[in-house]
């Protein structure tokens, strides 16, 4: 039974009888941190539902409990009438609940086709008992080929019907997956990014295959950072943040909500609590005798993790001695990737990367550790069986004399101090950061590569931790910083980019990008406009934009 | 000795029962390792509970089909004990649980108290004369190509290799059903195959045991060639063996572990040969190579090339790619 046409909007509630998925609610929590926190959700039966967040919103833990992948330390949902606490997951995918995940899986060394038909439901042959004998399952085999050959079909993948499926590109593995979900004959899907990695072109096509398929009466579920693809596909928006749900309703609803924006940019109101141009800047920019050679230089680089992928497309930045330097932009843009590559855990295809002038494209990453870069992963950035002091030992390790550069440190973060003897593992997500920041600056770096160190932390525990990146920038060290809460962020830096598919597609001042328009826009999507489509399209605009 | 008969004693240990025995108990390994992508280090368990099934019915009193019938059910009981609690495991948590077990069955089967029905650490003997009273080769020696082989041996040789086709075949048959499709699928991504709605659990527990039982159609293969069952030929170097024929083989095809099985009792029988007339040889240029070195240094070389093997071609002597390897040969 499809919903009629109602004229009550989508909105705040969804009527009981119309819901397909029921979350009463679902309590996950990981050590000290807090997942997911969820009271209830009701997602809509025969409707495209996005869930959207920012990063560690808990949105991929969510699916992985719904789908039976990661078990709730309290909860109770269901799905069409059906309870799934405690289900496993396969019981799950056979009730009609069919979910892909964030990265593409296949099987690779199988043809496309037989990836098709590993998905086919209720199999006869599936039981060992029949599966020796070929006539009892030859004719339901013969009806599944056919129903994958024409589901390839639909998806443009019929001539790859033969091919290994690991030759298939990232934008038809999305194809494969969602046409592969539909080989099982579910009621409802649930796809995690259906497209992360997707080119502009397949990308329509599989937004067009989403409406059809919602069309035709199937629930969908589905988890993206792309935001013009939320606006336009979606008929329901919830969006989580820090494990909660902050907000629901219709995409104009969400878009406009003011605090899903501030989820994603940051809370409006820290430039307020903290001088909005920070300490040292003017004045370190108005004393710096203008530094010959920037600390560092990343001229025109390609890197990635597949080379016929890159994530950077030639992104230039900069960074000069003692400067903040703000690396900002949706998810997906490329921002990590750039930490990464300077740290050396990326290959970098073409282009250059020289710290003090000198190039270091060619270095190992433990050379380049000593060579002065810092490098703070955005998670697992701490040992967790080690107590606080070996972590910071472990910043010191291979350096003579380092406990004074721990004692130097540990003047730097003072609230250490009381936990140098408890393990890293027990620790808050805010102390993690502190120690893992902490550990970077033993060996006395020139440049500190920070990702996210505001991610999952509460605005109490964010707002210490960018105090304490002021206070690291004071002391000299020139920092590279990614992050999500790009208000904050920006507030303290001195210099900006603004990261859109791998390249820079704004920069400017701190200050200056704390006020441009075109920032939200670059993050959210045209939400107002459908301005974001044409931008996306059409990279020369992006680049007059750097040219700010 | 010359070199005819190093070649015609390679060859005769490349068809002889034990490399039909070995085949059997390659193919078994291959559908839990080379297809599940399970690390199974307690083969030479089962392989033991088929071999003392046979041999405990028929000593028993007991017909001979009977035993074989229970070493079946008792190396699949034993397989699904193991498999219940492990096969949840992380691969290397299933690897040292499943050499554990495989240990502990076997300490079992030698300690004394069990000596009344398992004869402990001498084992038990002369169980297969019922096999044997149905020879219909006589006690004359037949003469196939090079190779002398005694009738007696020749019977078991030629239903042993009867078994091997048969189990073969039925694995073949089994692996190319959708069900072996969510075989390969859970070697390539449990995640996936679950996500699909796949019980991967059951099949897992269903891969152990039938694997489990085609190595104790080795043990019992095996034993009866020995009219011999001795707690300590099931040790560990037995499983580790398996696994050096699986992997010389090529994991993951039906034939490969036939064609290792062969190919490792043909080149064991070759290097010994070889180092057998070299010891002749250094017995007259002052002995610094003697007899009682050859043992030994075979079964170095035995490792050195299954070194090399897994380092130069990982796919196996005689398979084609794998389809886990050729996703990195495409990733590259």
């Amino acid at each position: 039974m499809t919903t009629t046409l109602d004229q009550n909007p989508l909105g705040q509630k969804i009527a009981l009888e119309d819901t397909a998925l029921h979350i009463n609610r679902i309590h996950r929590q990981y050590g000290g941190l807090t997942a997911v926190d969820l009271d209830e959700i009701r997602i809509p039966r025969g409707k495209l539902t996005a869930l959207i967040g920012p990063n560690g919103a808990g949105k991929s833990t969510l699916f992985n409990i719904v789908t039976g992948f990661d078990k709730p330390d309290d909860g109770s949902w269901a799905f069409e009438g059906t309870n799934l606490a405690g289900k496993q997951a396969h019981t799950i995918a056979r009730l009609g609940m069919i979910r892909t995940f964030q990265m593409t899986r296949l099987i690779s060394g199988q043809t496309v086709l037989e990836n098709m038909l590993l998905a086919a439901s209720r199999q006869r042959g599936d039981s060992l008992t029949r599966a020796w004998w070929h006539p009892s399952w030859k004719n339901e085999e013969a009806e599944n080929t056919e129903r994958a050959r024409e589901l390839l079909g639909r998806f443009k993948l019929a001539d790859k019907a033969e091919t290994d499926a690991a030759s298939l590109s990232g934008g038809q593995r999305r194809l494969l997956e969602v046409a592969r979900a539909l080989m099982a004959r579910p009621r409802a899907i649930l796809l995690d990014e259906p497209l992360a990695g997707v080119n502009p072109a397949l990308r329509e096509q599989v937004m067009q295959h989403l409406t059809e398929l919602r069309d035709a009466g199937m629930t969908i579920l589905f988890v993206e950072h792309d935001m013009d693809a939320v606006m336009g596909l979606s008929d329901h928006v919830v969006c989580m943040a820090l494990g909660k749900r902050i907000a629901e309703g219709t995409p104009q609803e969400v878009a406009s909500n003011e605090s899903v924006i501030d989820a994603y940019l940051g809370v409006h109101t820290s430039g307020n609590h903290r001088s909005p141009m920070p300490l040292a800047v003017t004045s370190r920019s108005a004393n710096s005798k203008v530094p010959t050679e920037p600390v560092l230089r990343v001229s025109s680089i390609t890197a990635g993790y597949h080379p016929d992928r890159p994530i950077l497309n030639g992104l230039d930045a900069t960074v000069s001695a003692g400067e903040v330097v703000a690396v900002i932009g949706a998810n997906g843009a490329g921002k990590s990737t750039l930490l990464k590559a300077v740290a050396g855990l990326v290959a970098v295809g073409s282009g250059d990367i020289l710290v003090e002038g000198k190039s270091i494209v060619k270095q190992e990453v433990h050379l380049r550790m000593r060579n002065g870069i810092g490098y703070v992963p955005q998670s697992n950035n701490v040992f967790p069986s080690l107590t606080v002091m070996e972590n910071l030992r472990m910043g010191g390790f291979g350096h003579r004399r380092h406990d004074d550069a721990i004692a130097r440190v540990l003047d730097m973060f003072p609230h250490l101090k009381e936990l140098l003897g408890t393990p890293a593992g027990s620790l808050s997500g805010g102390q993690r950061q502190s120690v893992a920041m902490a550990r970077a600056l033993v060996p006395r770096p020139q440049l500190l590569l920070l990702d996210e160190p505001s991610a999952g932390l509460s605005p109490m525990a964010q707002s210490a931790a960018f105090a304490t990146v002021a206070d690291v920038a004071e002391s000299g060290v020139s920092i590279l910083i990614v992050e999500q809460n790009a208000r904050e962020c920006l507030a303290m830096s001195h210099r900006g980019y603004v990261l859109e598919q791998g390249k820079v597609a704004l920069s400017g001042s701190g200050q200056s990008l704390l006020t441009d328009e075109r920032v939200i826009e670059l993050y959210l999507g045209a939400m107002k406009t459908k301005r974001a489509n044409q931008l996306m399209e059409s990279e020369k605009e992006s680049s007059e934009h750097t040219t700010d | 000795m010359d070199f005819a008969s190093i070649i015609s004693d390679s060859l005769r240990a490349a068809i002889s029962p034990t490399a039909a025995a070995y085949a059997l108990g390659a193919i078994g390994l291959n559908l839990q390792f080379g297809y599940a992508g399970l690390i199974n280090l307690g083969i030479a368990g089962s392989m033991a509970a088929g071999a003392y099934g046979l041999a405990m019915v028929v000593l028993s009193g007991g017909p001979f089909w009977a035993g074989l019938l229970v070493g079946l059910v008792c190396a699949g009981v034993f397989s699904l004990l193991v498999a219940l609690p492990t096969v949840r495991l992380r691969a290397d948590y299933l690897a040292m649980t499943t050499i554990a077990t495989a240990e502990i069955l076997r300490l079992v089967l030698r300690s004394s108290w069990a000596r009344p029905v398992t004869g402990g650490v001498n084992g038990l003997q002369r169980f297969a004369d019922s096999f044997y009273a149905l020879n219909p080769f006589g006690v004359t020696s037949y003469a196939i190509g090079p190779v002398i082989i005694p009738g007696r041996t020749l019977w078991l040789m030629l239903v042993a290799w009867i078994l091997v086709v048969i189990v073969a075949i039925g694995l073949w048959a089994i692996v190319k059903s959708p069900w072996g499709r969510t075989v390969i699928a859970i070697r390539e991504d449990e995640d996936l195959a679950r996500a699909l709605g796949k019980n991967t659990f059951n099949v897992k527990v269903q891969v152990m045991v039938l694997g489990g039982m085609c190595t104790a159609l080795a043990g019992s293969v095996l034993v009866t060639d020995q009219q011999n069952v001795n707690p300590d030929s099931f040790g560990t170097a037995l499983t580790f063996v398996v696994y050096a024929i699986v992997i010389m083989g090529g994991a993951g095809r039906i034939v490969s572990p036939i064609v290792g099985a062969v190919l490792f009792w043909l080149l064991l029988a070759l290097s010994d040969g070889i180092l057998r007339s070299l010891a002749d040889l250094s017995a007259l240029s002052g002995g610094w190579f003697g007899q009682d070195q050859v043992g030994a240094v075979r079964y170095v070389l035995v490792g050195v090339s299954l070194i090399l093997v897994i380092v130069f071609r990982p796919q196996g002597f005689f398979a084609g790619r794998l389809p886990h390897l050729r996703k990195k040969v495409t990733a590259s």
